[in-house]
């Protein structure tokens, strides 16, 4: 068994886009008969990885190749063949049963018409959706659709290698249990499986071998015993080295025209479950952060602050619980920002009478082009004119307009998602610095984040969220380092869950 | 910093930069070799009486264009627009034939095509329906509606079993068919003035500039909390509005009015919004361009005209130039653009 042992080799892979390097050299073995774990921080090149192995992107340099396939030559195929890859959003056709999606996966047969076959039958009771075989997709779980998916994915290219992509962040605590004992039966067949994910319970659980992922390598390979959530949180967040790009910014932020208060929420419960009984404060002068994972509500949070999504319960200024303006700023840029607009247009985009209009609606246009040069000079973009396409700037840049477009109208409480998601190193210090500067000026900043350096960079005080509930609240100065920090939340969460599942 | 590089670019040079596009300028110069190319094969074609009649038969295209052109910018589409544009006279005419007063049953007709619009764009937003199964059911309905009040006839109030009064008869007609000069009717100025007025809103107004923000991207436009139903609601109330009075215009440049009028307006007013340089997907479309559009549609059907060629081979020319022109487009700016539109990095 051990000599003709499939291995998945992934030697040297080198990806760039511009100056950004997505993979620096990652090396990597995944052998079969075992799951590998792969985590990493956003913008560690873990997606760049998964296009890689797709076959979807070409490496600059290095290779991936399998050896001891049955068939192949030793010396390796080209993996993006025999890679099946199974993302969140399952690309099932919803409209047809789950057996006519494995026809439909059939290499083509002429002018016959696709029908089930004895091997689609066998993969249907391996996988133990065959009782559910003439339902339509729309109409069966996610965790059908997704073994579904998985499936096909084998049916269509008998696949040696299976790549599941956060393949159960929209799936319950029972589903994933179910899904991950279907998956470890296919191990147990000797296929390779790589499984990417943020969450660390499902590392431990499951994962033979884990790798972490930052700035395009592994950092670290965690085996057996090795691998528990403390010690993956820690390789998560070994310290980055921000940029020392000097920043000069002495734009004065226009002061709030009232006395600043916090943001006090109680009992706040979204309607449609996402998160319950949810109370803290949000102190103006400081960055409040929520943490929490895909799926934890903590995003939902965010949102529902900023009136998008309904929940009840009490949410306003400390005081007469005055209502707040606020602005948000959701994490997919282009959800945030306008690709038809220019960069001037963008910055000024929220703004209305009297900043860029009059009272009549007419555009007071030389008042537009300073309003949107200052925020252009006070947000730091670089690399273009304010009159350049949106589209030429860097993703770091990007983020800097949508943050300032946000930043623009002074709001009493400015929301972001994961505000540097994407972002260069060096764009991620600017934004964290200037995050602190509107905080400052007597404002409440809340800022979504899924990462524990992200927290540790930014905020003052932080929460965390997790399955809908708080489970932590707690400074972000009472911890000495960022390890410590991940520690005591992978910990909270830890009991919480136990506390739950029992 | 010097603050002076960027005051070089100040919106004030929009105009400018609306003209200077490559869109813009290969229109300009397919006109001028259209122009050209008439004026070789048939010397009258730049006669003054021919420019001028080109002009006035460019009067409705332009104006239901216009309104088609800021449906078009927030990403969503009017098919009512041409039943609109033969509802709207009938009905005024067949109140005012009626024995009711010219003053009474000119702002009735207007306000019925105000009202159409409206409902369209309430129907769109309110029920979230894609506008194109919306108008395309208008569409139906409101030509239906003008064969129904009309009884397939056409309306011609001077020569009605009870003739409508004199005055009245003199002052809607002095609308657009009064001579400013010889052969130069007033239809033309209300179709330059209608595009100037128009290029304001677009260029000069707050309104203006968030249509295009919600054309770009509907997500963004909510997350900015712009109030993107209202707008939407808006510019179909325009759309339909423009259509009406494009309408009566017509009605009063002729004197008579037909219950198929405007049947045939659709696709050219749709062409010229295409050609110059409109997405489908919203955000992106200038007035400049619609009319540029609409003057070489109009240069190439009455100069077709001219030189013997038939209203059908026309057709065929106005739907071949329409998407040769979308081609060109996509071919040219595909190698410039990297990303599609709306894709970020």
């Amino acid at each position: 068994m051990t000599a003709d042992r499939r291995r998945l080799v992934i030697d040297g892979a080198a990806k760039a886009y511009g100056n950004t390097k997505a993979l620096a050299g990652l090396s990597l073995v995944a052998e079969g008969g075992r799951i590998t774990g792969i985590a990493g921080p956003n913008g560690a090149g873990k997606s760049t990885l998964v296009k890689a192995l797709a076959g979807e992107i070409g490496l600059d340099s290095g290779r991936i190749s399998l050896t001891g396939a049955a068939g192949a030559d030793a010396d390796g195929v080209p993996a993006s063949a025999v890679v099946a890859v199974v993302h969140q959003e399952t690309s099932l056709f919803p409209n047809l049963t789950v057996a006519e999606n494995l026809a439909a996966a059939h290499p083509a047969s002429g002018w016959r018409l696709p029908h089930t076959t004895d091997a689609d039958v066998r993969t249907m009771r391996q996988l133990g959706i065959l009782a559910q075989q003439h339902r339509r997709v729309i109409d069966c779980s996610l965790v059908v659709r997704q073994l579904t998916e998985i499936a096909r994915a084998l049916i269509a290219e008998d696949a040696d290698v299976l790549l599941l992509d956060e393949p159960n962040s929209a799936l319950t605590e029972a589903e994933s249990a179910v899904f991950f004992e279907r998956v470890t039966a296919l191990r147990d067949e000797g296929r390779i499986v790589l499984l990417v994910t943020h969450r660390l319970p499902d590392l431990v659980s499951y994962c033979d071998q884990v790798a972490i992922v930052r700035d395009g390598r592994v950092s670290a390979e965690l085996v057996g015993g090795e691998i528990t959530e403390k010690r993956i949180a820690e390789e998560l967040v070994v310290d980055i080295e921000l940029g020392g790009r000097a920043v000069e910014n002495d734009e004065p932020i226009v002061p709030p025209a009232r006395a600043p208060r916090a943001l006090v929420v109680e009992g706040w419960t979204h309607d449609r479950g996402r998160f319950s009984g949810i109370g803290f404060r949000a102190e103006p002068g400081t960055v409040t952060a929520i943490l929490g994972n895909e799926g934890s509500g903590a995003r939902d949070l965010l949102r529902s602050l900023g009136g998008f999504g309904r929940a009840t319960g009490k949410c306003g200024l400390e005081g007469a619980r005055i209502a707040y303006s606020s602005q948000f700023m959701p994490a997919e840029r282009q959800v945030s920002l306008f690709s038809n607009l220019d960069v001037r247009e963008n910055l000024v985009s929220r703004l209305g009478s009297p900043a860029i209009a009059s009272r009549a609606g007419w555009l007071r246009r030389t008042a537009l082009a300073e309003v949107a040069r200052d925020l252009f000079r006070r947000f730091l973009v670089r690399g273009a004119t304010p009159a350049s396409s949106i589209r030429s700037l860097s993703g770091g840049n990007q983020q800097k307009v949508a943050i300032a477009a946000a930043a623009a109208a002074a709001p009493d409480v400015l929301l972001l998602e994961e505000p540097t998601r994407g972002v260069d190193v060096s764009s991620k210090a600017e934004i964290y610095r200037l995050l602190g500067d509107y905080a400052a000026s007597g404002r409440v900043v809340v800022v979504y984040c899924s990462e524990v350096t992200e927290v540790f960079e930014l905020a003052d005080r932080f929460l965390v969220i997790e399955k809908g509930r708080m489970v932590m609240e707690r400074e972000v100065s009472e911890f000495a380092s960022v390890t410590e920090l991940a520690g005591a939340v992978a910990d909270a969460v830890k009991v919480f869950d136990e506390e739950h599942t029992a | 910093m010097s603050s002076s590089t960027s005051t070089a670019d100040t919106p004030r040079r929009a105009l400018l930069r609306e003209l200077w596009n490559p869109r813009i300028v290969g229109l300009l110069l397919a006109i001028v070799v259209a122009v050209v190319t008439f004026a070789v094969i048939n010397h009258n074609f730049l006669n003054a009486s021919n420019i001028l009649t080109l002009a006035q038969s460019m009067s409705s295209i332009v104006i239901v264009a216009m309104g088609i052109t800021f449906v078009i910018l927030t990403g969503e589409i009017d098919l009512s627009a041409g039943s609109v544009f033969g509802f709207v006279p009938m009905l005024t005419a067949l109140l005012w034939v009626g024995g009711m007063p010219l003053a009474l049953a000119l702002p009735i007709g207007l306000l019925s095509g105000v009202a159409i619009g409206f409902l369209n764009g309430l129907i769109v937003t309110r029920f979230d329906i894609p506008s194109f199964i919306v108008t395309l059911g208008s569409m139906n309905v409101v030509y239906g509606l003008t064969l129904l009040i009309s009884s397939a006839r056409s309306v011609d109030p001077k020569y009605a079993a009870t003739p409508v009064p004199m005055d009245q008869y003199d002052f809607f007609r002095s609308l657009a068919a009064s001579q400013v000069l010889p052969n130069f009717s007033s239809h033309i100025w209300w179709f330059l003035g209608v595009t100037i007025i128009l290029w304001i809103v677009r260029h000069r107004t707050l309104f203006g500039f968030r249509l295009v923000a919600i054309g770009g991207s509907i997500e963004s436009a909510r997350t900015a909390r712009l109030k993107v139903r209202t707008y939407v609601v808006i510019v179909f109330t325009l759309s339909a509005g423009l259509a009406g009075l494009a309408g009566m215009l017509a009605f009063s440049f002729l004197g008579s009015t037909d219950p198929s009028a405007g049947q045939n307006l659709l696709f050219p007013a749709f062409a010229a919004v295409i050609v110059g340089g409109a997405s489908l997907n919203g955000g992106v479309g200038t007035i400049g361009g619609t009319f540029i559009g609409a003057v070489l549609l109009s240069v190439l059907s009455n100069g077709l005209s001219l030189i013997g060629v038939g209203s059908f081979a026309q057709l065929i020319f106005v739907g071949g130039v329409t998407i040769a022109a979308v081609v060109l487009d996509r071919w040219t700016t595909s190698r410039h653009r990297p990303y599609r539109f709306g894709g970020f990095r």
